[in-house]
């Protein structure tokens, strides 16, 4: 249990730093008016 | 094998076939027919008490045999107890190895122990509230007079029904010791906590499940919490350096935007600036509001495909005097993030829909700024990382707290739910 606790553990570091490194914003829970959508359309005004 | 050697003898009571299986350790026996307990100690088989009880079914039938820490048990004897206070219930069973000697099973509320008798008898134990036995530490757990309810088999020791014995539990799961004291001797036992499914699997047999906690039942994630936590700090450290070596980001753009009164529905774009690899874009939107409101579409528009990513933000500010009392809402900043946006040349297209807006319209500075740490994925993987040991130590109060609810001795800090009057 403690070698699966370690391991977990130290994925969820690695995936913080590869969050980080490609930019992702993992939850929007912590940030205030952050909100960003992608479109797929190409955009017309 | 001396385990073999049964004697057979005629009750002196009902004339029922009595087996002593200990032969040689025995001194008294129980006819199963009659429960008559007979002194076993030389052929004279005088009657140490007359009974006519029926005999009972027990768990663990007398005669079976079971390993238990590689050594093969035989079930000699049986005796119930109950404590004169509390009116709670135990069972024990005696074991018997010719090599090895005897040991007991103890059983309660579905719970089992093995246990042997100590000769490391400490003067002290039973009225002291903590004993310590092999550098370990045993916390007093129960004190209490037992008394004999039922016995069945055979025993090394006198016993009839309606012995009665002092006891004190100490506790420091796994193991309990218990002292035990009446007019002729006092004895200590060292017993080891046993999950029912060894004991059933041990005999073969099966055995109704448990209930409650026991007092020395080892509790959830018993020996390893340290390490959990141990490992939880080392992550959140780790997560931290990681956090802490993004940095603050690098401004990509900055401008001050005027929407004048007729440019009300005009859409606004910041010059062409690059990303130099995927990365997150953070905008900021600065507008000095009084009293007024204002909501900004913007589209990142990629400049090669044309692909658009959205947001919108929606800024109001707005304060007064309200009998003397200053209050405000709002704010005149709003920031949105863009997650993830792959390498290229990007603008920036800003649609605003002002609110009253004065006759001399108003500003909006605008700041863009990519690989912004984002606490809020530290604070993501912070709550993954937590939530475990948190649980992990949740659950191990609340099995603490069950085990010492039936104690009076318990520790202060289980104590929350006790009156102190």
């Amino acid at each position: 249990m403690i070698r699966i606790f370690a391991i977990y553990c130290a994925s969820l570091v690695v995936l913080l730093a590869y969050a980080n490194y490609q930019g992702y914003v993992l939850s929007n829970l912590f940030d205030s008016q952050s909100h960003a959508s992608k479109s797929a359309n190409h955009y017309h005004k | 094998m001396a385990g073999k050697a049964v004697k057979s003898f005629s009750c002196p009571a009902c004339g029922g076939i009595v087996e002593v299986r200990a032969v040689g350790h025995t001194i008294s026996a129980i006819c199963a027919h009659c429960s008559t307990v007979i002194d076993t100690a030389n052929d004279n088989l005088k009657i140490i008490k007359k009974e006519h009880e029926a005999s009972r079914e027990t768990d663990i039938p007398i005669g079976a045999k079971g390993v238990l820490d590689s050594i093969k048990w035989e079930v000699i004897g049986y005796v119930e107890k109950k404590d004169k206070s509390y009116m709670s219930f135990w069972d024990e069973y005696l074991l018997f190895n010719p090599y090895f000697g005897f040991r007991f099973l103890l059983q309660a509320d579905g719970h089992w122990n093995l246990a042997s008798v100590i000769k490391r008898y400490q003067p002290l134990a039973g009225s002291v509230s903590e004993v310590e036995l092999d550098g370990e530490k045993f916390s007093v757990y129960c004190r209490g007079q037992s008394i004999v309810e039922y016995v069945k088999g055979e025993f090394y020791w006198r016993v009839r029904k309606g012995d009665e014995d002092k006891y004190v539990d100490y506790i420091a799961p796994p193991r309990m010791l218990s002292v035990e004291k009446n007019r002729q001797e006092v004895s200590e036992s060292l017993a080891e906590y046993l999950e029912p499914e060894v004991i059933a699997k041990a005999f073969g047999i099966e055995l109704p499940a448990k209930s409650g906690v026991a007092p020395n039942q080892p509790a959830p994630f018993h020996g390893k919490l340290g390490r959990i936590w141990q490992i939880t700090t080392l992550s959140i450290l780790a997560a931290l350096l990681i956090q802490w070596s993004m940095g603050s980001g690098t401004m990509v753009h900055t401008s001050q935007l005027h929407i004048a009164q007729h440019e009300r529905d005009k859409t606004f774009s910041t010059p062409v600036f690059s990303l130099p690899r995927r990365a997150n874009l953070f905008v900021a939107s600065m507008v000095p509001l009084n009293n007024d409101w204002m909501e900004l579409e913007l589209s990142l528009v990629n400049e090669a495909s044309n692909e658009t990513y959205a947001a919108r933000q929606v800024i109001e500010y707005y304060y007064g005097n309200d009998g003397g009392d200053y209050w405000s809402e709002g704010g005149q900043v709003a920031e949105s993030s863009f997650s993830a946006v792959p390498a290229g040349n990007y603008r920036l297209l800003v649609d605003p829909s002002p609110g009253q807006m004065g006759p001399n319209g108003m500003d909006v500075s605008l700041q863009i700024k990519r690989n912004v740490a984002v606490w809020g994925n530290f604070w993501f993987i912070f709550l993954l990382i937590i939530a475990f040991p948190l649980f992990a130590f949740l659950y191990r109060w609340y099995f603490e707290n069950k085990r010492w609810e039936n104690s009076d001795y318990a520790p202060a800090i289980y104590r929350s739910g006790e009156s102190d009057d």
